[in-house]
């Protein structure tokens, strides 16, 4: 995946704010407490509208954690909001585009991935820049919204049941992306803690200059990172983290690193660690499993 | 029916987290339900599927037999609540009086056989 394909600077959604082709989408969302719809009405960049992937992404009235929304829930999310088919979504958080990766998974599975910008560095890089910020919640007319995907295309998401016979054939490279301590089980979010039988760790932030403006890094440096736990262009990968957010992220940066058979097990620990069916491993991750 | 279901479920779900002593987020965890949605059963408003109870009986440490047998005890303990007010309810105020006076004499008739109290058995 080329980079300008899904990524956009700063430098070129400052050249476009007023473009009415353009709708920009601010998805920051915190799991610590703090409120992302406060947080915007704050400040934004101008012109944007608040998205909150928990409701776009997801359906509120599916009972299963997190699991991806149906097409028909999506398109009608976006519809809602004032998205529509005439719209290109530039979409931003101050997480390197943490949750905007949720937003271009779960269009890339419904098959118009090509709808969607990530701007690169997002609020982290325009703040930093000083560039323009308002408080200004604009109103977009309802719009209407066209996912041309009813099933999930299978290149992009996975279930529970191929990640099981993936690590059993040894058919793809399963990487746990979420923090050390998920892994090895100390920190446990579900039933069971622990990690997939097999599963390498590769922590999702290293695709960024998370200290910097959280803008992805070189694509040949993102590489560099995934071999060292093994993985090749040729690799075929499947990522998962707790809930299908942080692992849409990484395989994002995975594709942008030139590895194409990237997967989302979207399911993720918060459905593998509940399901007594299934083996987890405790602990670290060998010596040469780990980054 | 669906009503009483539902209160019946809320109650169980609020006792046994209470008991457990976990947050709702800690309950979601357990059992890859979401938050929102479980907020919404403890609070009577939604119905869950088989599969859902399923999961809160995993959540909980029980087998789903305990579970539903729980459930089922705390279902009937509810309708005999309810039938006990559909009695009361179809009564005029002196029918009423007379029903609480008969209910004392029942329970010193009780007392004086030596039949203990009136309560249930498997009270203490």
């Amino acid at each position: 995946m080329r980079r300008e394909e899904i990524l956009v600077d700063t430098d070129w959604l400052a050249e476009r704010l007023l473009d009415p082709r353009i709708r920009v989408v601010d998805c920051r969302y915190y799991f610590d407490g703090r409120d992302g719809r406060a947080e915007y009405r704050k400040g934004h960049i101008p012109g944007a509208r608040y998205l909150d992937w928990t409701d776009v992404t997801v359906d509120p009235n599916d009972p299963i954690a997190y699991r991806l929304a149906a097409p028909e829930h999506v398109a009608r999310r976006l519809g809602d909001l004032g998205i529509g088919d005439e719209h290109l979504i530039v979409g931003y958080d101050d997480e390197g585009g943490h949750f905007v990766a949720r937003l271009w998974l779960t269009l890339t599975t419904y098959g118009c991935g090509d709808r969607l910008r990530i701007l690169d560095g997002g609020w982290t890089r325009w703040v930093m820049e000083g560039r323009p910020v308002s408080v200004e919640e604009p109103v977009w007319p309802r719009s209407r919204f066209t996912l041309p995907g009813r099933d999930p295309d299978p290149a992009l998401i996975v279930d529970a049941d191929t990640v099981h016979r993936a690590i059993a054939e040894g058919t793809a490279v399963v990487l746990d992306v979420r923090r050390l301590s998920e892994y090895t089980g100390e920190e446990v979010r579900a039933r069971r803690g622990g990690h997939v039988p097999g599963a390498r760790h590769w922590f999702w932030q290293q695709s960024l200059d998370w200290d910097g403006q959280r803008t992805f890094l070189p694509a040949a440096e993102i590489l560099r990172r995934a071999q060292r736990v093994g993985l090749t262009p040729e690799s075929v990968a499947i990522t998962y983290c707790h809930g299908g957010v942080r692992a849409a992220h990484a395989a994002l940066a995975l594709r942008l690193a030139g590895i194409r058979n990237v997967r989302v097990y979207v399911g993720s620990w918060a459905e593998w660690g509940n399901r007594d069916d299934l083996p987890v491993a405790l602990g670290l991750p060998a010596p040469q499993l780990c980054s | 029916m669906s009503e009483r279901l539902r209160t019946t479920i809320a109650e169980i779900l609020t006792r046994f987290r209470a008991e457990r002593d976990w947050s709702l987020r800690e309950l979601a965890e357990r059992s890859g339900l979401s938050i929102a949605y479980l907020s919404e059963l403890e609070r009577g408003r939604k119905l869950p599927t088989l599969e859902v109870l399923d999961r809160l009986a995993a959540a909980f440490g029980m087998t789903t037999a305990e579970f539903f047998g729980a459930l089922a005890g705390q279902l009937g303990r509810m309708e005999a609540v309810s039938e006990g007010c559909d009695l009361w309810r179809g009564l005029e105020a002196e029918d009423r009086q007379e029903l609480l006076r008969y209910a004392d004499y029942l329970r010193w008739r009780r007392a004086r056989l030596g039949r203990g109290s009136s309560g249930s058995s498997d009270e203490a």
